[in-house]
This record gives structure tokens, C-alpha cells and sequence, in this order.
């Protein structure tokens, strides 16, 4: 199973990895994106930056997919170019996703759903998806939340959330850490997008800490907000167990099951 | 023989009777609690039984009825916030067909683990009186051993509007429900003791300002975990209801982890926590979870002076 963790340089990041990344105001993004693509190169990845062209003369042109002209969703994008690139007989995909500026919370929720889709991407087919965020552009809020849907992180100041949401083959998605307070929106989001999709939604709950109790009422919330949903709990801890049901949760018009 | 009457019905409302029973020694212990209990038995009543395993043996000896409820107090004798939860559960059953019943409580007096549960344990049976004022039918009689020192005695006098004289029930003559709770204040802070600000967004750092001090002291894996679940609710109600932020202070005393939450915020209830919430509410759950998880809390609040929460962890031996 994938597993979180924190990168000091690009230079570690690996097929399946997708990276949340903390840009500097001092960091420049052509360096940057120059970098990724010789990684790419070196590596026999086909890159792909997706962002704005900025330059029609640009070294990258050719890389470059622009959001503004996609004629579709990013997803559907980046699948067509990762097909190509498995014909093409490249070892891999590699996304450099330069993120434009989002204040506003419709902008962080479309982007949270755009992120959890470019996770199961990266998991279930071995992208390499490398989200650049400008740290000066958001507020640390949303980039916390963003961030929760990336198990990497990388940048001098990456963000950290209390919890993450991440792939975990293709039967579910792990939970990790702590759902508080600071973070029980942004997972009410999450799973909100995840029940929208599928009728059970599997939750690998082995390295999860604790809901708190605005954690497990977005839990159960999100899980009663459709109908004939279902959210499975696995190997949660003794903790997790002992609060929902001292909670009044465990009833069952609240459709969300622990298992071992 | 008692001249109070026997409450009418379990589902009747606002019948509750709580009733100090002074004693001195297990003889007097038994005669008055057994003359309670066979009154009950006699008026077709149930009977719940909360006392210590000692004090409970001597009453089975004497009274050997299947109409007689003696119910396991270990996991919440020494949690005085976890107690009126417990006696609901208890009655839960007779109150739903309507009966009407009697209860026997006695904390462990002999056995209390420090002044700050006791002190806690004494307030439980004044909240007591707000828990049921408006509930089912039910009467509480009380036992206090006399050998307990006489201040204690008078504490408890306070705590309940009735007492056991002579075989009579009697009105207490200090106990004013209107008047507020005199609690002891609370003692100061351990030194050594860290202190930490904190604000929103940051409930991580409370924990691992926690986690600091709990690892100091041998304390980790599910109990810390419990500690980090408690301290969140707390610090949480200081960022959205105690004006967005609080204090943190954590020391040792005791044998005990204490972390201590101050802010400016006002809990009107002085029943907050002490109630099983319903699956549907939305909210009210967080200082419930908190009395279920921590060993002991103290929380002190008035509208001039802010809220103090104290979460005591035991610290393993």
C-alpha cells in the first residue's frame, strides 16, 4: 500500500507519487518545470505540464496542456496521455500541474474533487503527479485542504494537514492521522465527492488516529446524504471504535459499518 | 418507618426525591438501607442498588429479592462525570414500564483518589438534583458514612433536599436549589508546569505540546490517544465558543497527567457532558466524549471569569 511521506527534492519522487508542492514567491517556476522534464527524460517518462502557456515560444510548448483549452475535464487528459505514453512504450506519465490561483471556496472545492480524481489517476495507473501550488495565491486553509488528498508533500513550507485521504489499490481509499476540527470540512468534502461516485465507499482506517466529534459527524452526515449509500470502515483502532459508539453513531440509520 | 411517601408513578414527572442518609458503621448502614429497601419491595417498587462491592454483599445478605437491582459501579464509581449517564441506563428499564423506583447510591468514599475527585463526586450529587428535576418519578437515598470527616458531611447536607434522621425524613436545611454550587477553588498549577497559547488551526500543536509532557511521564499508545481526543474537544469549544482562542497547561500531580484549558467563554449548562447525546443531535457531543475518556474533569465556569477545564490522565504505574 502506498504509504504518506515527505520529500526534500523532486529528485525523490516516484511512479504512483502524487506531490503536493509549496512554491516559494523566490522559486522559479521555469527552472522548476525544466528540472521535472529532464527527470523525465532521464527516466524515460513521457512529461506533461498542465498550466497556462505563457510563452508561445515556450521550450515546454510542446508539454504544455492548458486547462482554458482541454475541451474536456484534466482527468480525461491526462488518461488519453498516459494511454499514449504506455503505446509509445514510455516507462511512465509524469504531471507537473502548476495550480493558478483559487481564493474563493467553490474555486478550493472543484479543485479538491479535480485532486482526488488525479489521485486515483496516479494510484491505479502509475503516474508520476506533481501538484505546484504558489504558497502566495492561497491561504493556508485551502491549501490544507488540498493537501489532505495528497499522501506526498514536498516544499520548505509544505502543509499539514492533521489528515490525509489517499488511494489504496483499487478497493478503497486509506485515512490517516486525525480528523478534527481544522480538518472535518475538508473530509466532509472528500467523502462527499467519493459517495457521489460510488454507492460503498471503503475506508482503510489502520493508520487513522481519531475522529473527533465534528469529524465523525461529517463522517456520518456525508454517509446519510445520499440514499443507499455506504461507507466501510476497516481496521480502525480501539479509539475510533470507542467514540462512535459513545457518540450515538452505531445505529443503523447511519450507514457506516466498522470492520476489522 | 419513613413519613415520606413513596413517589406515584416511574413516568409521573418531577417526583424526584434525594435523600441524604447519614450513618455511622455497617450496622447502621444495613438496617437503614435494608428498612428503604424492603418499604419499596413492599409498594411494589424496583430497586437499583449503586454501592461499593462491600457495602453490596452486606445488603445481599440481607435482602435476597430478584426485585433487587445491584448494579456494577466499577466503571464509574471513581468518574463522577460519567455517573448520571449511568443512572438513567440503570432506571432506563423501569421507567419504560412505567414503574416506580427507589435507588440506593453510595460513592467510594473510602476509596476516592484525591481531593479533586471528591470534590468532583460531591458536585455529582447537586447536579443530580437538575439532572431529574425534570425526568421520571424516582427516589435516590444516599448513604454517608459519618466517620468521613464532618466537613464533608456538611458538603453533602448542601447537595440534597432531603436527609435520613432517626428513621424520618427530614428537610435539609442547607440545601437552597437556587442557589449556585460552592466549589472549592481549584488548587494551583504543579510546578513544574508548560504553558502553551493556541488559536485556530492549531489543535495539532495543542497535541503535540501534550504529547511532550505525556511521553515524559510514561504515557502513550491508547491512553494518550484518548487524552488527544479529549484535549481536542476542549480546545475546539475554546476556538469556537471561548472567543477563538485559550491557554494550555500541562503538569504532573499525583501520579496524574492534568492539562489544563482556559478561555473567556461561558458553559450556561451545568449539565453539558453528563448526558448520552441521541444519534440525531447535531452537536453537543464533544465534553461528553471528554467525561467518557479522561479519568477525571473539573470544569469551572462563570460568566466574569471565563471556562477552566482540567482533564486528569493516571499515569501508568
Amino acid at each position: 500500500m502506498r504509504a504518506p511521506r515527505t520529500l526534500a527534492t523532486l529528485d525523490e519522487v516516484d511512479t504512483g507519487d502524487h506531490v503536493c508542492q509549496l512554491l516559494d514567491p523566490a522559486d522559479d517556476v521555469i527552472d522548476r518545470s525544466r528540472a521535472f522534464v529532464a527527470d523525465g527524460e532521464l527516466h524515460g517518462d513521457k512529461v506533461v505540464i498542465v498550466g497556462p502557456m505563457l510563452q508561445a515560444d515556450s521550450e515546454f510548448a510542446r508539454l504544455v496542456l492548458d486547462p482554458a483549452r482541454l475541451g474536456g475535464s484534466l482527468l480525461a487528459a491526462v488518461r488519453r496521455e498516459a494511454a499514449t505514453a504506455d503505446r509509445q512504450g514510455f516507462r511512465s506519465l509524469r504531471v507537473l500541474h502548476h495550480v493558478g490561483p483559487g481564493r474563493c471556496a467553490a474555486r478550493t472545492d472543484e479543485l479538491l474533487r479535480s485532486e482526488l480524481d488525479l489521485e486515483e489517476f496516479a494510484a491505479d495507473t502509475g503516474a508520476l503527479v506533481v501538484c505546484a501550488y504558489h504558497a502566495a495565491d492561497w491561504d493556508l486553509a485551502a491549501l490544507q485542504r488540498l493537501g489532505c488528498v495528497h499522501p506526498h508533500r514536498l516544499g520548505s513550507r509544505a502543509v499539514s494537514p492533521a489528515f490525509r485521504v489517499f488511494r489504496a489499490g483499487k478497493e478503497g481509499w486509506a485515512v490517516t492521522g486525525i480528523v478534527d476540527g481544522d480538518g472535518a470540512d475538508a473530509f466532509s468534502a472528500v467523502l462527499s465527492a467519493l459517495l457521489a461516485q460510488t454507492d460503498t465507499v471503503r475506508l482503510f482506517c489502520h493508520a487513522l488516529e481519531f475522529f473527533d466529534a465534528s469529524g465523525m459527524s461529517a463522517l456520518a452526515d456525508a454517509a446519510r446524504h445520499l440514499p443507499d449509500r455506504k461507507v466501510v470502515l476497516e481496521g480502525a483502532n480501539d479509539t475510533v471504535r470507542l467514540a462512535w459508539e459513545l457518540s450515538g453513531f452505531a445505529v443503523p440509520d447511519i450507514p457506516v459499518v466498522m470492520v476489522p | 418507618m419513613t413519613t415520606s411517601s413513596a413517589p406515584a408513578s416511574a413516568a409521573a414527572g418531577t417526583g424526584y426525591r434525594h435523600e441524604l442518609y447519614p450513618y455511622s458503621g455497617k450496622d447502621e448502614f444495613v438496617e437503614g438501607t435494608a428498612r428503604f429497601i424492603r418499604d419499596a419491595l413492599d409498594g411494589g417498587e424496583a430497586v437499583v442498588v449503586a454501592v461499593p462491592q462491600d457495602k453490596a454483599s452486606l445488603l445481599r445478605a440481607e435482602i435476597e429479592d430478584d426485585a433487587v437491582r445491584y448494579v456494577d459501579t466499577s466503571r464509574v464509581a471513581h468518574h463522577p462525570g460519567r455517573l448520571i449517564a449511568a443512572w438513567q441506563e440503570w432506571l432506563q428499564e423501569h421507567v419504560s414500564e412505567g414503574r416506580p423506583v427507589r435507588g440506593i447510591g453510595e460513592s467510594p468514599w473510602d476509596a476516592v483518589r484525591g481531593q479533586a475527585e471528591a470534590q468532583e463526586l460531591r458536585y455529582h450529587e447537586w447536579l443530580l438534583n437538575k439532572a431529574f428535576a425534570q425526568g421520571p418519578a424516582w427516589w435516590l437515598l444516599c448513604p454517608y458514612d459519618t466517620a468521613h470527616d464532618e466537613d464533608g458531611l456538611a458538603q453533602m447536607a448542601r447537595c440534597h433536599p432531603e436527609m435520613r434522621e432517626n428513621g424520618r425524613t427530614v428537610r435539609s436545611e442547607t440545601y437552597d436549589p437556587q442557589a449556585p454550587y460552592r466549589f472549592t477553588p481549584l488548587t494551583g498549577a504543579c510546578d513544574p508546569y508548560d504553558e502553551f497559547a493556541y488559536t485556530k488551526g492549531e489543535l495539532s500543536s495543542v497535541r503535540d505540546k501534550i504529547t511532550a509532557c505525556a511521553e515524559e511521564h510514561g504515557l502513550t499508545g491508547r491512553r494518550l490517544r484518548e487524552l488527544h481526543l479529549a484535549a481536542t474537544e476542549v480546545a475546539t469549544n475554546s476556538i469556537r465558543h471561548g472567543g477563538g482562542q485559550g491557554v494550555l497547561r500541562t503538569w504532573s500531580e499525583d501520579r496524574r497527567l492534568v492539562c489544563e484549558f482556559r478561555d473567556a467563554g461561558y458553559i450556561d449548562d451545568p449539565l453539558a457532558g453528563r448526558r448520552r447525546p441521541e444519534p440525531r443531535q447535531s452537536g453537543g457531543r464533544g465534553l461528553w466524549l471528554v467525561q467518557q475518556l479522561c479519568d477525571l474533569v473539573e470544569i469551572r465556569s462563570t460568566p466574569q471569569e471565563g471556562t477552566t477545564i482540567r482533564l486528569h490522565t493516571a499515569l501508568p504505574e
